[in-house]
């Protein structure tokens, strides 16, 4: 394993060192980047592969030092998987992980939301789509009001029979009487 | 004395030979408890299935807020969104517009879409939903939610398999809705009737997706003022076109033969394939009278005749049934193809036995009536098309013999 440690260490042939958006500069595997798109693509694109070429330091204006440790053990963790394959992306509504992953993302939902984002600028679609399951995982089995409250979202559409919580109204909702239907089974209360 | 032992022996020979007798009648009724029960429990196993998923979605209730949602762009929210199930997407679309339209912005895969006597179902591996249009019904404000949330599946749905089926008392209204709906096409790949009122098998046959669309099953019986009898069924170029049809009904051979002339019509593509029940067993008397000029080669079981493609050939099979009346298969293939490897498993592998109409015992039993699952205040002239049991998984290979033809 490589890695993780912000270095000053002289830097290997095969790493690259980036820069997180608070300066802190983390030395990272060129095998580990594989799992980054948006890195492998840079990597590619500058020849950083190559032995004889120099090295500049990445700059990742929109990421944290503290969201790139959590990255590079994600990658480091993920190192000798196979390459992700996107097939059945819409089919992958499985909420079982593995104990890793649950441990690996037992944090804060805001962190998480933080996380995301970070994997979706780096581009590294297994911890993508595995938060992405994660985040669909914590509001299945709620009623549209609790979704509503979990997700902070402010309504502008009325009459939820469904629940019978009053809700502000807006003249131009429900224009696909949808909101109406009620489901089966009851939702747990609030 | 040798003559009485003689006869004593005789006699303990007819004995045993009785015994045998009952021995074998006894296994054979015991194999035949022993087929009922197994599928009593893989019934059961297939309600405690759908109770399970059921249940993960009531367990715990968690709201620990997650207040950044609002700050994500679109497509990440889609990201999260395309995993969710079903239920979940539909509460989310009820929280906001914006919600709405991103749940609405994309196409789901669905495995099953069951339009059943209690309600709608959607179905995939991990969870299932369950909309009871009954409850709603006697509201005002909500009697036409059933229509509504099917439009809604027809309109964003990718389903694998459709079961299309409405009582009678409600196709008229509904088909009137869905029509109002403006669908655009229905993505379906295997669309299954359930019940062929005309009406319902217009809409359905009209919207579906040509592209998507691989299989149309038909596995109601006979059901009065049904869309098949008219022979109308056969004229749709959907049905013409559609690359499997299964009928598991009986079927005029008149109307079998009218489709074969079409499909010679219409050039058909090498693959597509018919099976069906046909009215009348026995020979292929009348495709010789329909088809003589055609004939490649025939046999008891089989008959090959040309198109007006030299490329391609239909090839008419009677299949081996259990207790049904005579099945039929055609099947278009490449002329210069010699061998026929067996009948394909999607139709064989029907037990046919399980729509056989004679076999009353059978075709009525329903667990969940058994079970009190459902209450069931249907209309008795409704009841013989509720067959939910239909699956491909419950149906065994005892027809799946080798059938080789060289030509």
């Amino acid at each position: 394993m490589s890695c993780e440690e912000p270095t000053t260490s002289p830097t290997p042939e095969n790493n690259i060192t980036v820069v997180s958006s608070d300066g802190k500069e983390f030395l990272l595997d060129l095998k580990l980047t594989e799992q980054s798109e948006t890195l492998a693509r840079l990597i590619s694109n500058f020849e950083y592969d190559r032995t004889d070429v120099k090295k500049d330091p990445v700059p990742l204006g929109n990421i944290t030092s503290a969201q790139m440790q959590k990255i590079i053990e994600w990658l480091q963790h993920h190192r000798y998987y196979p390459k992700w394959e996107q097939n059945d992306i819409h089919y992958s509504t499985s909420f079982t992980f593995e104990t890793w992953v649950e441990e690996y993302l037992n944090i804060p939902n805001n962190e998480m939301f933080e996380l995301l984002n970070a994997a979706n600028y780096l581009n590294i679609p297994r911890l993508f789509s595995t938060i992405c399951r994660i985040m669909a995982s914590r509001i299945t089995g709620k009623s549209a009001e609790q979704i509503r409250t979990v997700l902070n979202i402010k309504t502008d559409v009325k009459n939820d029979v469904y629940t019978g919580i009053p809700i502000q109204e807006d003249s131009s909702s429900s224009e696909d009487g949808m909101s109406e239907i009620s489901l089966s089974p009851s939702p747990p209360p609030i | 004395m040798t003559e009485n032992s003689a006869a004593i022996l005789e006699e303990l020979r007819s004995i045993r030979e009785e015994n045998q007798e009952s021995f074998k009648k006894l296994t054979e009724e015991m194999e035949e408890m022993k087929k009922k029960q197994s599928l009593q429990v893989e019934m059961m196993e297939r309600i405690i299935g759908k109770l399970e998923k059921m249940a993960v979605k009531t367990e715990s209730v968690d709201l620990k807020i997650m207040e950044k949602w609002n700050e994500f762009p679109p497509e990440i929210k889609m990201e999260c969104i395309s995993r969710m199930d079903f239920e979940t997407r539909l509460n989310l679309r009820r929280t906001a517009r914006a919600e709405r339209s991103l749940v609405d912005s994309r196409l789901y895969p669905m495995d099953t879409v069951n339009m059943c006597h209690d309600g709608i179902e959607v179905e995939s591996e991990k969870n299932y939903f369950l909309h009871e249009t009954d409850k709603c019904a006697h509201n005002k404000r909500t009697s036409s939610c059933g229509s509504k949330l099917l439009s809604y599946i027809l309109k964003t749905g990718i389903i694998e398999r459709l079961h299309v089926y409405l009582p009678k008392d409600k196709v008229n209204k509904w088909v009137e809705e869905l029509k109002n709906s403006q669908i655009d096409t229905i993505c379906v790949k295997r669309l299954i009737f359930q019940s062929t009122s005309k009406l319902l098998t217009e809409f359905f046959l009209n919207k579906v997706n040509k592209e998507t669309l691989e299989s149309i099953q038909v596995v109601c019986r006979n059901d009065a003022n049904g869309i098949l009898e008219t022979g109308e069924f056969l004229e749709s170029p959907t049905v013409i076109n559609v690359r499997r049809l299964l009928i598991l009904r009986q079927f005029n051979t008149v109307l079998v033969l009218d489709l074969i002339k079409r499909w010679i019509k219409h050039d058909v593509q090498i693959g597509q394939k018919l099976f069906c029940h046909t009215l009348y067993p026995t020979t292929f008397r009348n495709f010789f009278t329909l088809f003589g000029d055609r004939v490649v080669k025939s046999e008891d079981n089989y008959i090959r005749i040309r198109t007006d493609n030299e490329s391609k050939h239909i090839l008419i099979r009677s299949l081996p049934c259990k207790k049904h009346a005579q099945s039929l298969s055609c099947h278009v293939i490449p002329s210069e193809q010699t061998i026929i490897e067996k009948e394909d498993d999607y139709y064989t592998s029907y037990d046919l036995s399980h729509y056989d109409e004679t076999d009353d015992d059978y075709d009525d039993f329903d667990l969940f009536d058994e079970l009190g699952f459902f209450d069931d205040d249907s209309d008795e002239e409704d009841s013989d098309v509720e067959d939910y049991g239909f699956n491909d998984e419950e149906l065994d290979d005892e027809e799946d013999e080798e059938l080789d033809y060289v030509q």
